[in-house]
């Protein structure tokens, strides 16, 4: 049985072999694509938190909560440029990231 | 088996299992070259706090230098392995040792993270793949028997080299600063390996000597080491044995299996209520036993045979990590590591042995060097998949399960081998002069078709 399984062969290559290198590319894909997935949340989760915590800051600061809300905000930054210049950005995917996600169909 | 004399055996032995030869002072300076060439990715933790403080790097930008460091090594095994065999084992040192040298030197001077990489990661990542990958099939040269003696010695290096390391580069850097320590142990250490590499000689030819546990009858030893072409030849038919491709997935599942333990048994152990340092003491217990199994696996693989006595140590290794799921206090975490040691130690030995019973004689570098680049994938890739399994999980459970099963794959696909009483390709040289006395015979009726004129072909 031994002999027979050694020589049954996938792709030119020993089956027992290519099916080892086939589990671990894909658990190696599979954890890999959760691992950047997580960090993209957190990276956006921050972002999102950031954002929230700046306009917030210009609505207390500018002593005419409701009435001057988004004047106020228009006032400290009077382009919307400028305002969306200075929220922080969602953080870009590194390319490690994107190689992970993008091969693993389940993220 | 221990083979017995032939009537009228060789003097010097007359049969003994050990004797006086040349081949242990190049078993000794083998293990010497792989300690202190290894050294420095052992003891690596002991360099992390003083970057951090000198350059305010993140840890996890510092250790991707090992990482780094792992991945190039197995890489550059296969390599490593060809090097050794087309130049030699002495010239590989000697080129391993001038990278190591000048590695370390540039590692004690840098100034930014993409140098630590370049220098620590690049460098001595080839630099080690040399000492680890060529030194193996040259002390193959030097045993027609008794291989696993030898092996053994050499093995247990392995286990001694991360005992001794990291106490001494700690010393070095509390005394003179991690940069000085970079310098002073490139220079002490490059200082030895070329005193040892003076010593040295590829095959026992080079001394006017037969191999150890030579007999009468057996073939004369090549003074010569192994011609290119005959290399390449070999190489073309041993890539078409089912056996070279599965010992390196073998060995890679190996070092998932434990590469994952060695990682994680600290952490594991901390969250289990142990101390710090006595999670400490655990890693290094296991290490210490496993150099029991590293000497005797090599010896036992001899004398009762490879398959059986790599499946064996490979399902302990495997089997033991069952343990781990409900280990809670200190004193089960010890005789943990002292079940689990012995299954670990044991798990790299057999596997020159391996190639001795496949291959025989044949140069044996480039095999063994493809094994080596699935042990470093093992490695990295146990060492690094308990992470995203903690953060998915909370627990290591998950991984431990990984331990487990590339254990006892492992230990399954050796079962699965080709039986080891015969050589795989053992007419690899004969076939090949068959093949070429053939090409010749018909070298002269192709020319003469091609002529115009000629007569025709039959």
């Amino acid at each position: 049985m031994g002999s027979r399984l050694n020589d049954l062969r996938i792709f030119g290559l020993p089956a027992q072999f290519v099916v080892v290198v086939a589990i671990s590319l894909a658990l190696t894909i599979y954890f890999g694509a959760y691992a950047a997935d997580a960090r993209v949340n957190a990276r956006a989760a921050q972002s999102d938190a950031a954002i929230e915590r700046q306009f917030d800051f210009g609505a207390s600061a500018s002593n005419a909560a409701a009435m001057r809300l988004s004047g106020g905000i228009a006032q400290q930054r009077p382009d919307g440029q400028a305002a969306a210049a200075s929220a922080p950005e969602p953080a870009e995917r590194q390319a490690w990231e994107y190689m992970f996600l993008i091969a693993c169909p389940l993220h | 088996m221990a083979s017995k004399p032939s009537a009228g055996g060789s003097a010097p032995h007359r049969g003994r299992l050990i004797y006086p030869h040349y081949a242990w002072v190049i078993v000794a300076i083998i293990a010497v070259m792989q300690m202190v060439g290894t050294s420095i990715r052992m003891a690596f933790g002991v360099f992390i706090e003083p970057l951090e403080q000198a350059f305010a790097w993140s840890q996890g930008s510092i250790t991707l230098a090992y990482a780094i460091s792992s991945v190039v090594t197995a890489l550059a095994s296969p390599f490593a392995g060809w090097f050794g065999d087309r130049f030699g084992a002495r010239r590989a040192m000697t080129v391993g040792t001038l990278m190591f040298l000048v590695g370390m030197l540039l590692t004690g001077v840098i100034n930014s993270i993409w140098e630590l990489y370049l220098y620590f990661g690049v460098l001595l990542g080839v630099a080690q793949a040399i000492f680890l990958v060529p030194l193996i099939p040259a002390a193959m040269h030097w045993f027609r028997r008794h291989l696993g003696m030898g092996m053994g010695i050499i093995m247990a290096s392995w286990g001694l080299g991360p005992a001794i390391a990291a106490p001494i580069v700690s010393l070095l850097i509390e005394r003179l600063g991690w940069q000085d320590a970079f310098v002073v142990l490139g220079v002490a250490s490059a200082a030895v390996m070329l005193a040892l590499i003076v010593l040295f000689k590829d095959t026992p030819a080079d001394k006017n000597l037969q191999p150890y546990g030579h007999l009468r009858g057996d073939p004369e030893t090549q003074r010569r080491l192994f011609e290119p072409a005959r290399t390449r030849r070999f190489n073309r038919y041993m890539r078409r044995t089912a056996a070279f491709w599965n010992m390196s997935s073998i060995h890679f599942l190996g070092c998932v299996g434990h590469a994952i333990i060695l990682v994680y048994i600290v952490p594991l152990a901390v969250n289990a209520g142990v101390s710090a340092v006595q999670a400490a003491g655990i890693l290094t217990a296991l290490s210490a036993v496993s150099i029991i199994s590293r000497v005797a696996v090599p010896i036992l693989c001899d004398s009762v045979g490879t398959k059986t006595v790599m499946a064996v140590f490979f399902a302990l290794q495997g089997v033991m990590v069952v343990m781990l799921f409900w280990t809670q206090d200190l004193w089960m975490f010890y005789l943990f590591a002292v079940l689990f040691g012995i299954g670990y130690g044991g798990e790299t030995g057999g596997f020159p042995i391996l190639n001795r019973r496949y291959y025989g004689h044949a140069p044996s570098g480039s095999p063994y060097g493809i094994q080596m680049l699935g042990a470093g994938l093992g490695m990295a890739l146990g060492g690094w998949i308990g992470g995203p399994v903690f953060d998915m999980f909370g627990n290591y459970d998950i991984a431990l399960w990984i331990s487990i099963a590339t254990s006892l794959l492992g230990a399954v696909s050796i079962v699965f081998l080709e039986p080891t009483h015969k050589l795989l390709i053992p007419d690899w040289e004969k076939d090949d002069e068959n093949e070429k006395n053939e090409k010749d015979a018909d070298a002269p009726a192709a020319a003469a078709d091609r002529a115009p004129g000629s007569l025709p072909a039959d």
